[in-house]
């Protein structure tokens, strides 16, 4: 297994390198730049070409390209944003924690909360319980996260003036902890709901679905057939196979810990990874860009190899070869 | 405990009403807590808000809005503008003219301390303009200080007089100096300013100190105690950072921020708001539709004008900004002191339009759509994404001249590309894009012939006796001059009518009654003087 794990880090070095590639050349081929943000009378063309020279944007593409991976490389230096000159690891650095604990607790708490209700819903099938789950689900889908997140506003914020709906922390807040990390989870209410509560609704109904098939599964009449209790034919059978396709899932959302959601973060004015990318992409600020592209391709290859592994341990069949 | 203890005696309570309760008294502890932070925070603080995270807290190198919102509580200029757009003194004391107007002596405040504590000398003025005049910083401020294309001198006569040398005559000079925070030598001689740590954590000598800065969240600025006009009344200026406009309305609405910009279409809503006060004028910029002046089809005057007489500007303003904007009469915007209604209007006047199209060859088809020799009348206007105001006007120019019988195309191009790829390659038949003028109506820059290739003459505009009068103006001092010179520049460009001028938007700015010490408003802002902000208890 090790050797394997080893196998797989081997083969990210070649894959980031072409990722680094393709985005770069993606990026710097669409049309803008970063001197271009700014248009008034105050703005001359000739300070424009003069900023693009000092940055290094009018040196040849594969020059360019070198430059950053010459930098990254041998002297750890993903550079500085070509907009505001601020070092762009510092600026991811910023951004991360936030976006950590507001997509890592809500995405657990989704997780935790789907796998017991899709559990329910599968068991209890056409039940009065499972109809109720459905219609949450669906409503849960079918809602963008930002009306729902302009819902709440407006009913904590606005009517019941018990939320604030506004950034992380309250201006002046003091010096005492207690106060700051209470105030620090009142901000946090608002944005934890709208993310849980629209991934949980996807979530419980792959759940769902999923247990559905496997109970149907010869094997678990067997089991039934063989007197074994229902907890264990449920919880040791079926969900065992069900969490397969489960495993992807959450593998497959866990880039999303640190990508952030630019929705929400823009609805409740969040100051997490989703704001800083999008504003490099408006702003094209290619340095910024590429240091948060090539963060979320370490972290994808990451989860990829620790959904395979996980693979493993739930599924005898897959084998590590 | 209370609570506890009933739970524990009743041994029916179920799990579930358990939560339920854990729920209740987590509200209840909220509201109270809630409450009591309201009446704990904000008292002696101004809540402000920006809609991105400043760019640069370093005047040499800002050039957009939020780090200039900043920036004016942390630094000041050698002068300042007053309510009138005039210059005021603010570092410089008082200022003398050479006879020839090309050496101009400043006379620097004494006593005036950094906000680390050094004293503030000629040396920080002069390493401020030579920072901002060097290539290699990456400021677009630099034109600023650039007259007829050669850099300005600075020279020091002693610590607190400098001099500054002009290649010739320039009447924006003040206003120019206005717009540049000094920055403190002692701190950043030596560093590469374009990436140093200043330019997120700055000193300056303004009335309030830099405190802390959370990236995408708050900016946090303390009173300077040493402020050399006297200590500021309020103890904390904070900054909000609040990127949707939903954001900043609601967080005005419910006070979680003091101050913010009033959308149009709200402002009857808001009016009525208790604890608002709105304060409404005419910003320094103007909308206009402005057309590729070698262009074979815009070469013909008549047309342009026929084009002016098409459209109904006042319907545009009533329904796109709701009836706040004024309509605009010419390239100069309507706050300006150099603004003259003594030029050639164009009233609504479709009929006048289309005799004037027929006259110049262009007749109607089956359709109504005017062609001639061929040809049909089309052409496509360019705007920015993202600019409601500038897409639902398009529509309705589409709208007006159909009506004439031109055949109007709209293609929305994302702001930068529109910039890059569109604007300054001349590479558009119309544009739909907004002036925002400096305080100084010299706008040689946009009108200029030699601009068309160095400035922002996109429409390549080229007139012989504009950019006379607009030379002239620029290096006229006496105001009275100046004053006619402008008028005579508006009347020539409205009689060409090189641009359609569209609307002149009204800014409107709700801010919490708490709030008092605010100048009068106009363009040049709200808080002329910090330090007299203050927070009134209610």
């Amino acid at each position: 297994m090790y050797k394997y794990i080893l196998k797989r880090l081997a083969i990210t070095i070649p894959t980031l390198f072409a990722i680094s590639l393709i985005s770069f050349l993606i990026i710097h081929l669409s049309p803008g730049d970063p001197t271009a943000m700014m248009i008034d009378p105050k703005t001359r063309p000739e300070d424009r070409e003069r900023i693009k020279k000092n940055l290094g944007l009018d040196k040849p593409l594969p020059q360019q390209y070198f430059i950053w991976l010459n930098n990254l490389v041998f002297h750890r230096d993903m550079g500085y944003s070509l907009v505001n000159g601020k070092p762009v690891l510092k600026s991811i650095m910023e951004r991360l924690p936030n976006t950590l604990i507001l997509m890592g607790l809500s995405y657990l708490t989704a997780i935790l909360l789907a796998l017991p209700l899709g559990i329910y819903s599968a068991v209890k099938q056409y039940s009065p319980g499972d109809y109720i789950l459905t219609v949450l689900s669906f409503t849960g889908i079918s809602i963008p996260s930002f009306w729902l997140g302009l819902m709440l506003i407006c009913l904590f914020t606005v009517k019941l003036q018990l939320l604030p709906s506004i950034g992380t922390i309250s201006p002046d807040i003091g010096d005492n902890i207690i106060i700051q990390i209470y105030d620090f989870i009142k901000h946090l209410i608002m944005p934890f709901f709208v993310l849980v509560f629209t991934n949980l609704a996807a979530w419980s109904r792959y759940v769902r679905s999923s247990m559905l098939e496997v109970l149907k599964a010869d094997y678990i009449r067997t089991a039934r057939a063989k007197g074994q209790s229902e907890l264990k034919v449920l919880y040791k059978h079926a969900l065992r196979n069900a969490m397969i396709p489960l495993i992807t899932l959450i593998g497959l959302s866990l880039p999303d810990l640190l990508a952030g959601a630019f929705v929400t973060e823009m609805i409740f004015s969040w100051p997490g990874m989703g704001r800083l990318g999008m504003d490099a992409i408006f702003h094209r600020d290619y340095t910024v860009l590429m240091g948060t592209i090539m963060f979320s391709s370490i972290v994808i290859i990451v989860s990829n190899l620790i959904t395979d592994i996980f693979y493993v341990i739930t599924d005898p069949r897959i084998r590590f070869d | 405990m209370r609570g506890e203890i009933l739970f524990k005696n009743n041994s029916l309570t179920s799990q579930s009403q358990h939560f339920k309760k854990l729920i209740l008294s987590l509200f209840l502890l909220l509201a109270i807590a809630n409450l009591s932070c309201k009446e704990a925070g904000k008292k002696d603080v101004l809540i402000l808000s920006l809609r991105a995270d400043p760019v640069y807290l370093n005047p040499v190198l800002a050039h957009e809005s939020p780090s200039m919102m900043v920036n004016h509580w942390l630094f000041n200029s050698l002068v300042k503008l007053n309510e009138n757009l005039q210059p005021v003194p603010d570092l410089a004391d008082r200022w003398e003219i050479s006879e020839d107007q090309k050496h101009w002596i400043f006379y620097l405040k004494k006593n005036i301390i950094w906000h680390d504590g050094y004293p503030f000398t000629a040396e920080d003025v002069k390493f401020t303009l030579a920072a901002v005049l060097d290539p290699e910083t990456n400021t677009y401020n630099r034109g600023l200080f650039m007259v007829a294309d050669k850099p300005v001198k600075v020279s020091i006569i002693d610590d607190y007089t400098i001099e500054i040398i002009l290649p010739e005559p320039f009447a924006p000079l003040l206003t120019n100096l206005s717009l540049l925070g000094i920055i403190p030598k002692h701190i950043l001689e030596g560093q590469d300013i374009n990436l140093s740590n200043f330019n997120s954590s700055p000193v300056g000598t303004g009335p309030f100190k830099f405190k802390e800065w959370r990236s995408g969240e708050i900016i946090t600025l303390l009173r300077n105690e040493n402020y050399y006009k006297g200590k500021p009344d309020m103890e904390k200026v904070v900054f909000r950072i609040i990127p949707s406009g939903e954001g900043r309305l609601i967080a005005l609405e419910t006070g979680q921020i003091d101050v913010g910009e009033i959308p149009a279409k709200e402002y009857k809503r808001l009016s009525n708001f208790q604890n608002l006060f709105i304060y409404r004028w005419y910003d320094l910029s103007y909308y206009y539709l402005g057309f590729d002046l070698t262009n074979p089809l815009f070469t013909d005057k008549e047309l342009r004008k026929a084009l002016n007489y098409g459209i109904n500007r006042q319907k545009i303003i009533d329904s796109v900004l709701s009836g706040y904007g004024k309509v605009a009469t010419g390239p100069i915007p309507c706050s300006s002191w150099a603004y003259s209604t003594d030029v050639k209007q164009y009233e609504y006047n479709p009929e006048k339009a289309k005799i004037i199209l027929n006259k110049q060859g262009w007749l109607p088809d089956a359709n109504g759509i005017l062609s001639k020799n061929g040809k049909v009348l089309s052409f496509t206007i360019y705007y920015g994404q993202g600019s409601e105001n500038s897409g639902k006007a398009s529509i309705y120019i589409q709208h007006f001249l159909k009506e004439v019988g031109v055949d109007v195309k709209i293609r929305p191009v994302e702001f930068s590309v529109l910039v890059t790829e569109i604007a300054n390659p001349g590479k558009f038949e119309a544009i739909l894009l907004d002036w925002i003028e400096n305080p100084d109506p010299d706008c040689y820059v946009e009108w200029g012939t030699d601009q068309v290739k160095n400035g922002m003459n996109f429409m390549s505009y080229a007139n012989p006796h504009v950019d006379q009068l607009l030379n002239q103006a620029r290096t006229t001092l006496d105001i009275k001059k100046r004053k006619i010179l402008y008028k005579n520049f508006q009347k020539i460009i409205t009689e060409e009518a090189p641009y359609i001028f569209l609307w002149y938007p009204e800014t409107m700015i709700g801010v919490n009654r708490r709030i008092e010490g605010i100048s009068k408003p106009g363009p040049a802002g709200l808080f002329l003087e910090p330090e007299k902000i203050r927070v009134v208890k209610k």
